[in-house]
């Protein structure tokens, strides 16, 4: 598979074709940002370093975009062709919670708590025909419940 | 602490839709009203605080009301412009900047509003692109997350409107002046789940204005003066929830109304059980309720029984968006905070008619929360 077009293409690190999340981290306190921050709003300071998320964690809260949101949303759909979305906040190893599409929009389908793992969606397609893809997090099943976030 | 300031008098246009005037016509008609509440001409106002967020220049009403060389700050806080504006107008008589002073906002939204851009708020064209910059997925989020830590059930997201519509239907002023039952609502379209579309306020227009004095002159010019004993506006720490966030810090924070709701009670020298009449932020109804604890007024996880047991209604403990708040009024973003305030002005001057609270009520509370995380509080007393 080619290398997917990115609508944000600075937030994700590919290793052998899997995702991850890059933001950044304070190197005077620790706190952790997404996307990558150029000041700490914590500790006001000013030394940020690139800080690996990871691809995994948990569903912290969700809800489901029912209608087709205005400009500057990009995805091309009419409101008659569109499909709602997924949305929720998924707390990463560190802490940090990440706002992110979901790849289910079924409310029947969608805890929170639940494992979540990070993958791609299309969203978009150009004009050209080329599909435009941006991060978003897909459930991860039953082996991933119970993994503890340190 | 310095004098007391005094509302002296009070104007508003009706919130809804008005085809024919401008959202500036809707301001200049409110603060007409408000000076010929307080029965005070336009040129002895020597300083005026005004803001709209899509109608314009609210220093414009001036080319309304007269070109009497005062100065005229604009004011742009998002949902709390007005907040704002009246908080910058007790602080100039504070300081002896003014004798008089007028606290105006106005705004005319088009349908479906809004529809920010990342970039003016400091955010990556992405954000918007992808379809995260929602504030309707904001309200939804918290919400979600709100109901889950305190055990809340959506129920209680339903009770919150179907009391808006029917203080809305004995609102002469009121936009949305139909009540609905509890089906209609709990089946309504879905927005932003938990959220539905009878949850929601709209984006509206119309105009509200106050006109300010210091307290010891205000029986000069009003029989009935509203004490504002405090008017405070906070903005986010870092860890609070706020909209517009593509994250969350680890560890959450307090959000800007707990803090700005703390100084204003401090500044008041009251309690939340002291209050008789209550306005708080109610965009949706989930923000109604998250509002309620973070202003002081119950425990998290009160609500739901609140609302049950009709406390909140206005005949109970805790009368709570007496007119029906933005749910039934609707949202012109730069006059909403100032509604509220008319609203509790009006209900300790004993004028609501079929919605006055009972037993004389004495003090009173409003609340806006605005983007990108302000809150702005005031403490109202007759």
């Amino acid at each position: 598979m080619s290398q997917p077009v990115l609508a944000c293409p600075g937030l994700l690190r590919f290793d052998e074709g899997r995702p991850s999340l890059i933001g950044s981290r304070c190197a005077d306190c620790g706190e952790v940002y997404f996307p990558a921050a150029a000041s700490c709003t914590r500790c006001l300071g000013s030394r940020l370093e690139p800080h690996g998320l990871g691809s995994s964690g948990v569903l912290w809260s969700w809800t489901i975009q029912g209608f087709l949101p205005k400009p500057p949303y990009d995805s091309g759909e009419t409101a008659d062709s569109f499909r709602p979305y997924g949305v929720g906040y998924v707390e990463m190893a560190s802490g940090i919670k990440v706002e992110s599409r979901l790849t289910l929009a079924d409310p029947a389908r969608l805890r929170i708590g639940m494992p979540m793992a990070l993958t791609l969606v299309p969203y978009r397609i150009t004009e050209g025909g080329d599909r435009v893809s941006t991060f978003a997090f897909e459930p991860s099943g039953e082996s991933l419940e119970g993994s503890s976030h340190v | 602490m310095s004098e007391d300031v005094a509302i002296i008098g009070i104007g508003l246009h009706p919130f809804g839709r008005h085809d024919d005037l401008s959202g500036r016509a809707q301001g200049a008609q409110a603060l007409r009203a408000a000076l010929r509440d307080a029965g005070i001409s336009w040129d002895q106002v020597d300083i005026a605080y005004g803001g709209s967020h899509e109608a314009g220049n609210a220093d414009a009403l001036c080319n309304d009301l007269g070109l009497t060389g005062l100065p005229f700050i604009n004011v742009a806080n998002g949902c709390a412009t007005g907040g704002s504006a009246i908080s910058s107008a007790v602080a100039a008589i504070r300081a002896g900047m003014a004798e008089v002073a007028v606290a105006v906002g106005f705004d005319k939204h088009p349908r479906g509003a809004f529809n920010p851009h990342p970039r003016d708020w400091g955010l990556p064209d992405w954000y918007g692109e992808t379809g995260l910059m929602l504030t309707t997925q904001f309200f939804a989020l918290k919400t979600r997350r709100y109901l889950h830590e305190h055990g809340i059930g959506e129920d209680a997201l339903v009770r919150v409107a179907e009391r808006a519509y029917r203080n809305g239907a004995i609102n002469p002023n009121a936009w949305r002046r139909r009540a609905m039952t509890f089906e209609e609502i709990a089946e309504s379209a879905p927005v932003n789940l938990p959220l539905r579309q009878y949850m929601f306020c709209n984006p509206a227009e119309g105009g509200a204005a106050l006109v300010l004095c210091r307290a010891s002159a205000a029986k000069r010019w009003c029989e009935t003066p509203v004490l504002v004993k405090a008017a405070v506006v906070r903005t986010r720490h870092h860890g609070s929830f706020e909209v517009f966030s593509p994250a969350l810090a680890a560890e959450q924070a307090p959000a800007p109304t707990v803090t700005a709701s703390r100084a204003a009670f401090e500044q008041a020298g009251v309690g939340p059980r002291d209050i008789d009449v209550i306005q708080v932020q109610d965009t949706d109804t989930g923000s109604e309720i998250i509002h309620l604890a973070e202003n002081g007024f119950c425990e998290h996880g009160e609500q739901e029984r609140l609302l049950r047991d009709g406390e909140t209604e206005i005949g109970g403990r805790l009368p709570v968006n007496t007119d029906g708040g933005c749910l039934a009024n609707g949202e012109p973003i730069g006059a909403s905070g100032l509604r509220q305030v008319i609203e509790i002005c009006t209900q300790l001057r004993g004028q609501a008619g079929p919605r006055q609270v009972p037993g004389h009520p004495r003090l009173g509370y409003t609340h806006v929360y605005g983007a990108p995380g302000v809150s702005g509080v005031t403490v109202l007393q007759r």
